[in-house]
């Protein structure tokens, strides 16, 4: 059976259920008194309207929700043309409109705050990306990891490390460990600007466990003119800029890249991790879902984009365009997104906030319910300095976080609520002549 | 005009007055420094407390809790990446960067002159235009009256929310809420059921108390983690000339959005942010560099969103409208205290109309000093324990409905609506409709009845020049959607599938 929303169904029934009853009552006013509308109009012209819009609105939560798609991508940039494609493919397939939202600009926050917002019915996906104007992959994928159910890899272009092809042979013929070695000793460039803090320069030295000297550019074209220019020794950059452009790839040799796998075109390029340095980065996109979104509903997705015959079509359109494809199914992207999220865990630079868990904010809710009922019926009959302090002490304790939960932290709820209930008592009964049973 | 001039000045510029707008505007930044706090829950859990006061005091104080409020968000949103309030969404994408690499104190800096120069400007254009609006007011009868009232619920119920019908749902049950309790123009009791406490109708603060307080207070309490926030040190707040260097440009343009988009109903401060984040992205000579701590970024958030305060305030004095949820619960404030907003307040009270727009004005003065002087004070506000925040505002939501009557019925009709305004919330259902509903279902059938009165079964007669472009302006959104779906089906036979939406 199809899932529906019970919440505003059950919502929408009560209140034309209530408005019937109020109807029934309001029927038996006069309609018009002294040349204007009577004292049941007014009131009985509202209810209607409630019953029609509440009618829409259960009828709404039976329909077939659209498919969405949010994508932070201008429609006619080259990425907002590719998502278009990933909506043709699946109304052509689920047999259902599937609606581009695009919600470009602001740093990718509206679609991502939109996005993750959505109901988790499976009907709406969200484009998610590491290719944020800064900081770079680790934090998108924290944020993604802590907004969305991952659905499916799509696109990665690794970073990758690049000397000179013509001057540096030297690395023509050392081992991997040799590499690792001289990348403590070397001034690497990195095609991005320093605005903020460098995530991958400061990840690189981490995992390689050297202090890595690091110059910063704006682009991939002034990094690779001061590694031309020996001013740097090597320099770290977007793979597709180097491979997209024949000249490069002459002048250039990649000797690494930030990939979890070797790239199809450099089957004889290590990975990082090959190197000893365990570390993913660069520029992602994939789609993703809602929290608590159903683990069938996302698979669906996925098998329908890798249908044999729509992935050729759609890997050739990929390859067209630029993009560098890179299909993952959920959990492998779930796990790529995780490496990188580790990444900026160990650099301290998660701020990401977790929420509780689902189970635990559910009850801390409904207690916090329940004691705000239980005390606004005691307090008529128990002295309200009592039920407050009572109250804001059980509140304060069931609220306190678990983990650090401790003998200062109960003396400070005590404290506190001690010295609020008394504070209000004492200003709104002499200030505001407030009588408090 | 100069003894007015005088008069108004010296009324506000009273220490009694400057006392309590500072009083608000500490207030206020503090409710907006606390993450998950806005200045919506500030202005309703410090309304109960206007009541002991004059209508002056009263309105400063929540006035300055406003103005503070949508302000104060931005020091969280700088310091630990998260908005204090909804108004500093966009204050993140450039504040928190420019915090991490130890510029925190210079974010704060252009923050709090931005918000300054946004919501004193405002501010003027308020006083320009708050005579000349009204004038048009005077204009308006009953039928005007009628026909502006159901076009402000509709405007509000389609831009509070993604779901419209949801929004007319929402101010539907605001508008019904109203007509319990003895109807005005006859005086026949309606949907009491003889319960005596149900004569005087359902008092709307308590509602107004419950709707926005505690549904926000529940979803902190969702949210409430163990990780404390890490507050970067704070150096330098008052940013040198180079800083302020090529700014003008975007303050004036957000000044602009700020107080238009404030102005429109169910708009408020956080919409006025985003939009003038993006027009200035769009504009900018380095649009690139938007999101990565670019000073551009903070100052057309900033100057927007304090926009917005005397934006909002446009309906609400010159017209009685109020367009959103603040100016719903500052309109009950004037209420409360026996004056209605509108054009007869501007010609009848015009002294303390330019109090209020006065008291705005200094208000911004305050909030400039404090966010210049105590910012490193307020940054550490935000390390008080949710759980223990969210117990005192839960408890203070059930003192100040009682304290409003010393009634316990009043304090049930608060856990009621607060009940309901989680449900809603959880729902997708916006809030303000019901609040603004409720506010104007009393105009609305009062003019109606009027007009009605006035046809004498011809009811062409209420389509009056005014009253006809409110009407049409209120059925577009309905009607807009119909007209491009049927012009599509024309233009291209079968409709598109996987189309795009900018």
């Amino acid at each position: 059976m199809r899932k529906v929303d019970k919440n505003v169904i059950i919502i929408t029934l009560i209140t034309i259920i209530f408005s019937l009853f109020l109807m029934k009552h309001l029927i038996g006013y006069k309609f018009t008194i002294e040349d204007t509308i009577g004292p049941g109009i007014y009131p009985l012209t509202i209810l209607i309207l409630i019953i029609l819009v509440s009618i829409i609105i259960t009828v709404k939560a039976f329909a077939q929700p659209e498919y969405k798609i949010i994508s932070p991508y201008a429609p006619g940039s080259v990425k907002g043309v590719l998502i278009k494609s990933i909506a043709d493919i699946l109304s052509k397939e689920l047999r259902s409109p599937v609606l581009v939202v695009s919600k470009s600009g602001e740093g990718f926050f509206s679609a991502n705050y939109a996005g993750s917002h959505a109901k988790p019915d499976g009907k709406t996906l969200t484009v998610i990306t590491g290719d944020r104007p800064t900081p770079r992959g680790f934090l998108g994928a924290a944020i993604s990891l802590a907004n969305f159910e991952p659905v499916m890899g799509l696109t990665f272009d690794p970073d990758c490390l690049v000397v000179r092809s013509k001057k540096d042979t030297h690395f023509n013929n050392v081992g991997n460990s040799q590499i690792l070695h001289d990348l403590n000793s070397m001034n690497l460039g990195f095609s991005y600007p320093a605005e903020g803090l460098h995530y991958l320069k400061e990840a690189l030295s981490k995992k390689s466990g050297f202090e890595i000297k690091g110059s910063f550019f704006s682009d991939t074209q002034s990094m690779l003119e001061s590694l031309e220019n020996n001013e740097i020794d090597a320099g770290f950059s977007p793979l597709t800029d180097i491979l997209s452009n024949d000249p490069l790839q002459k002048q250039y040799k990649i000797i690494a890249v930030a990939s979890p796998e070797r790239v199809r075109e450099l089957p004889h390029t290590p990975k990082l991790e090959e190197l000893g340095i365990d570390l993913i980065s660069g520029q992602w996109m994939g789609l993703g879902c809602p929290r608590g979104t159903e683990k069938d509903k996302m698979n669906q997705i996925h098998e329908i984009l890798t249908k044999p015959d729509i992935l050729k079509a759609f890997v050739t359109e990929m390859k067209e365009k630029g993009q560098p494809h890179f299909l993952q199914d959920p959990k492998s992207f779930h796990n790529f997104l995780l490496h990188q999220k580790q990444a900026l865990d160990e650099l301290s630079f998660n701020e990401i906030h977790e929420r509780s868990g689902d189970l635990v904010s559910l009850y801390r809710v409904s207690a916090a319910i329940a004691l705000f009922v239980a005390f606004i019926l005691l307090m008529p009959y128990f002295s309200y300095l009592i039920t407050s302090f009572l109250f804001l002490i059980g509140l304060g304790i069931i609220l306190w976080p678990t983990p650090t939960r401790s003998k200062r932290a109960v003396l400070l709820i005590l404290s506190v609520s001690a010295g609020v209930a008394l504070a209000v008592y004492v200003v709104f009964s002499k200030a505001f002549n407030v009588v408090f049973p | 005009m100069g003894d007015l001039t005088l008069s108004i000045v010296a009324a506000v510029l009273d220490i009694h007055i400057l006392l309590i707008i500072v009083e608000g505007v500490l207030l206020g930044i503090i409710v907006g420094v606390l993450p998950g706090l806005s200045a919506t829950l500030g202005v309703a859990l410090v309304m109960p407390l206007t009541f002991a006061m004059d209508a002056l005091g009263g309105l400063m104080l929540l006035l300055g809790v406003y103005v503070g409020a949508v302000y104060g968000g931005s020091v969280s949103a700088i310091l630990i990446g998260i908005p204090g309030t909804p108004a500093a969404v966009a204050t993140v994408l450039d504040g928190h960067p420019m915090a991490k690499r130890g510029e925190g104190g210079l974010a704060i800096g252009i923050a709090t002159i931005s918000s300054f120069i946004g919501g004193f400007a405002s501010v003027i254009i308020l006083a320009l235009v708050s005579k000349p609006i009204a004038a048009l007011g005077l204009a308006f009868g009953e039928r005007e009256y009628f026909a502006l009232g159901v076009f402000a619920l509709s405007a509000v119920a389609h831009l509070s929310s993604a779901s419209f019908t949801k929004g007319m749902l929402s101010a539907g049950v605001g508008l019904f809420v109203a007509t319990i309790g003895i109807d005005e123009i006859h005086g026949i009791p309606r949907c009491t059921f003889g319960n005596t406490n149900f004569l005087g109708g359902i008092p709307y603060m308590p509602v107004m108390i419950g709707v926005f307080a505690i549904p926000e207070t529940l979803i902190n309490i969702e949210m409430i983690s163990h990780i404390r926030p890490q507050i970067p040190r704070i150096v330098r707040i008052f940013p040198n000339l180079s800083s302020l260097k090529g700014l003008a440009a975007p303050i004036l343009r957000s000044i602009g959005i700020g107080s238009i988009v404030g102005a429109v109903p169910g708009t408020g401060a956080d919409i006025a942010a985003i939009v003038s984040y993006s027009q200035g992205k769009s504009m900018s000579k380095h649009p690139e560099r938007y999101g990565t701590g670019y000073l551009e970024g903070i100052t057309c958030a900033e100057t927007a969103n304090n926009a917005a305060t005397g934006g909002a305030m446009i309906p609400l004095l010159t017209l009685g409208i109020p367009g959103g949820a603040v100016t719903a619960i500052l309109m009950g404030a004037f209420m409360v205290h026996g004056l209605y907003p509108g054009p007869l307040l501007i010609t009848q009270n015009i002294d303390l109309v330019y109090k209020v727009i006065l008291g705005m004005a200094v208000a911004n003065v305050f909030m400039l000093i404090f966010g210049l002087s105590a910012a490193k004070i307020f940054s550490r506000v935000s390390r008080i324990p949710s759980s223990l925040l969210s117990a005192v505002i839960m408890f203070l939501c059930v003192t100040g409905s009682y304290a409003l009557r010393n009634s316990f019925f009043d304090v049930f009709v608060m856990a009621i609506s607060g009940l309901a305004g989680y449900a809603m919330i959880k729902n997708g259902i916006p809030r303000a409709p019901l609040i603004i509903g409720m506010i104007l279902s009393g105009m609305i059938e009062t003019n109606l009845a009027r007009s009605v009165m006035l046809c004498r079964g011809n009811f062409l007669i209420m389509f009056t020049p005014i009253s006809s472009i409110l009407f049409f302006l209120t059925v577009l959104p309905f009607a807009t959607p119909l007209l491009k779906r049927f012009q599509k089906s024309r233009q291209q036979g079968k409709p598109k599938r996987g189309a795009s939406v900018p």
